[in-house]
């Protein structure tokens, strides 16, 4: 299915982050969901779940598409975030505030996604901070501080168009001015 | 009669020094001539009272020199009371003052000061003022208010629209130097002139922000005519009104420290929607609702107000005591999505966020112009998202054109989808 010359953006993040709907939200197609009920604890919190990728496309002014991919929120699925990322123009990390350790969740996913990030950027979307205002933004400032990194963290609702936008520009002025 | 180009006008020789003295002192003045007017100065009320007084009296007064003028301090003057406490025997009883002036009106002092510049500076400059030094009028004078002829609306509409020396305004109006002057000098004492390139916070609301995030205090913010704008720097947030907030915010941006009353306070009044308060008819207690509802007031965070009062006034000019020159690197980004919502500016935060280096450098490297950077820059350090290191250092991987043509054409789209957003 994938061509290794596409555009491509890969959303990545836990469980109930909103990559599902983020893609949803911003694609000009509906999108092609792979959902399953979950098995584990994520059963409690979700009655369905991302098991394989989540996929839409943008249709750029140019005629080409810029193809969307969502990995998995289950941890056991990560293997799939390594397949997607395959000549991806970069990365966008979404994290659920309400989450128990929403900095452990985005340290988990920069150290996974490690080898990607040497030569491709990311930008973090911190959602559900309606429901939990800590970590602020200044948190995780913070912790990407103590990884040496600094990539831009903007709060994001997934269901607003406009700040998935935001999230997609930053990541393409990263990679032509960062 | 050929003007200097420094600054000559010494306004302490002239009433319009008992102005500014009053201004700085806080306290209240009666002032009165032999056979002539008399008024009572306001400084804290920002206005000045009087009994019937006529345009020559005003002007009598703006062209005396403090000799001529009789001068009594009134540190407990009430213009809402004009009464005094007094004690008989064991009684304490409010009586009409002995300094008391009947049937007192209130004008505007700025209408006073105003005045009493263009009256006394006669053609020369302010004091401490270059003729070829660069302003430029950062609000209209309220022409409603103040006496003014077409000359002076037609230098206002010149020193308005940019940043140039009196001589080149005097040059490109037509209009003589000395009213040139005139004009300048009365818009200064009002605090409506910006001075070279230099972003001064305390000429603005951004200097009020700043000291009460400094001292801690709450504090209430009046201008004239406008909802109060209250700053709680314990929560970091700040309130105001609803009701036409963007345009109220940019009337606070832009105004002179001097126009704005502030004052310190315990605890911001919300009020509710249907607040129902209790009153007593003869034996009864009735509940009814609450006659003046203090609205309930919108909140942003204090950073959303140093940002935009940061960017409203910047105009290019480098805040003071920083310089293009310096390194500097971005420790953290605005948040794009709620705070500065220019998405020409992504290219400076990605830019700067991976190098370091000076403003030119920022500015040749994203193709953008330096007064763009300066803002930017300016709002960022306001809020600390900013390291000044010793030395530049460049990160800057190679983009190929075709890489280039991508991710701005993804921009160009996203622009649209923004447009279209905004549109709907």
């Amino acid at each position: 299915m994938q061509d290794k010359t596409q555009i491509k953006l890969v959303f990545t993040g836990s469980v109930g982050a909103g990559k599902t709907t983020a893609i949803t939200t911003i694609s000009d197609v509906p999108p092609i969901v792979t959902e399953a009920r979950p098995s584990d604890d994520v059963a409690s919190r979700k009655s369905s779940t991302t098991v394989a990728m989540d996929y839409g496309q943008l249709m750029l002014e140019d005629g080409a598409k810029l193809h969307l991919y969502g990995t998995p929120g289950q941890r056991r699925f990560d293997f799939m975030c390594h397949i997607l990322t395959q000549g991806a123009l970069g990365l966008i990390v979404l994290v659920n505030n309400s989450n128990p350790d929403p900095l452990e969740d985005l340290d988990y996913y920069l150290n996974l996604n490690a080898d990607f990030l040497k030569n491709r950027p990311a930008v973090i979307g911190v959602t559900h901070l309606d429901v939990a205002e800590s970590p602020t933004l200044e948190d995780y400032y913070a912790s990407l501080g103590e990884r040496g990194e600094i990539w831009p963290v903007f709060r994001a609702d997934a269901r607003e168009r406009e700040d998935m936008v935001v999230l997609i520009d930053a990541l393409m002025s990263l990679l032509e001015y960062g | 009669m050929t003007q200097s180009l420094e600054g000559d006008f010494n306004p302490a020789v002239h009433f319009l020094g008992l102005l500014k003295k009053a201004l700085a002192d806080g306290l209240a003045r009666r002032c009165s001539m032999t056979d002539g007017p008399q008024i009572v100065i306001a400084p804290r009320q920002m206005a000045y009272y009087s009994a019937s007084i006529t345009a020559a009296d005003v002007r009598t007064l703006c062209l005396a020199q403090p000799f001529d003028l009789q001068i009594e301090a009134l540190p407990n003057w009430n213009p809402d009371a004009e009464q005094e406490t007094i004690q008989v025997g064991r009684m304490r009883i409010r009586a009409k003052s002995s300094h008391a002036l009947a049937g007192l009106e209130a004008k505007p002092l700025a209408e006073l000061l105003w005045q009493a510049t263009i009256c006394a500076s006669n053609g020369r400059l302010l004091q401490g003022c270059r003729a070829n030094e660069t302003v430029r009028l950062k609000q209209w004078p309220d022409v409603s208010l103040l006496a003014h002829n077409q000359s002076y609306l037609r230098i206002a509409q010149f020193m308005h629209s940019s940043s140039v020396d009196l001589l080149t305004v005097a040059a490109q109006t037509g209009l003589p130097l000395a009213e040139v002057y005139d004009f300048h000098n009365a818009c200064a004492t009002l605090g409506l002139i910006e001075r070279g390139n230099v972003l001064e916070p305390e000429e603005y609301f951004l200097g009020l922000i700043q000291k009460s995030l400094r001292d801690g205090l709450a504090r209430r913010c009046a201008l004239p005519g406008l909802p109060p704008l209250f700053l709680a720097p314990a929560e970091r947030r700040y309130y105001c009104c609803q009701a036409d907030k963007q345009a109220n915010l940019a009337m606070y941006f832009s105004a002179s420290p001097n126009d704005i009353q502030a004052e310190v306070i315990t605890h911001i009044e919300q009020g509710g929607d249907d607040e129902e308060e209790t009153i007593q008819i003869g034996r009864m207690l009735v509940r009814r609702k609450k006659e003046n509802q203090v609205p309930r007031l919108a909140s942003g965070p204090l950073e959303e107000l140093l940002w935009n009062a940061t960017v409203n006034v910047s105009r290019g000019r480098l805040l003071a005591g920083k310089r293009c020159e310096d390194v500097v690197r971005l420790k953290r980004w605005p948040d794009f999505s709620r705070l500065a919502q220019d998405r020409r500016l992504l290219p400076l935060a990605a830019f700067m966020s991976v190098n370091a280096a000076d403003l030119p450098t920022v500015a040749k490297h994203t193709g953008t112009a330096l007064t763009q950077v300066i803002d930017f820059h300016n709002a960022c350090a306001v809020l600390d998202y900013l390291e000044y290191l010793p030395e530049g250092r460049l990160h800057q991987r190679a983009v190929s054109e075709q890489e280039r043509k991508t991710y701005r054409t993804i921009s160009k789209t996203l622009g649209g989808i923004r447009a279209a957003e905004h549109a709907g």
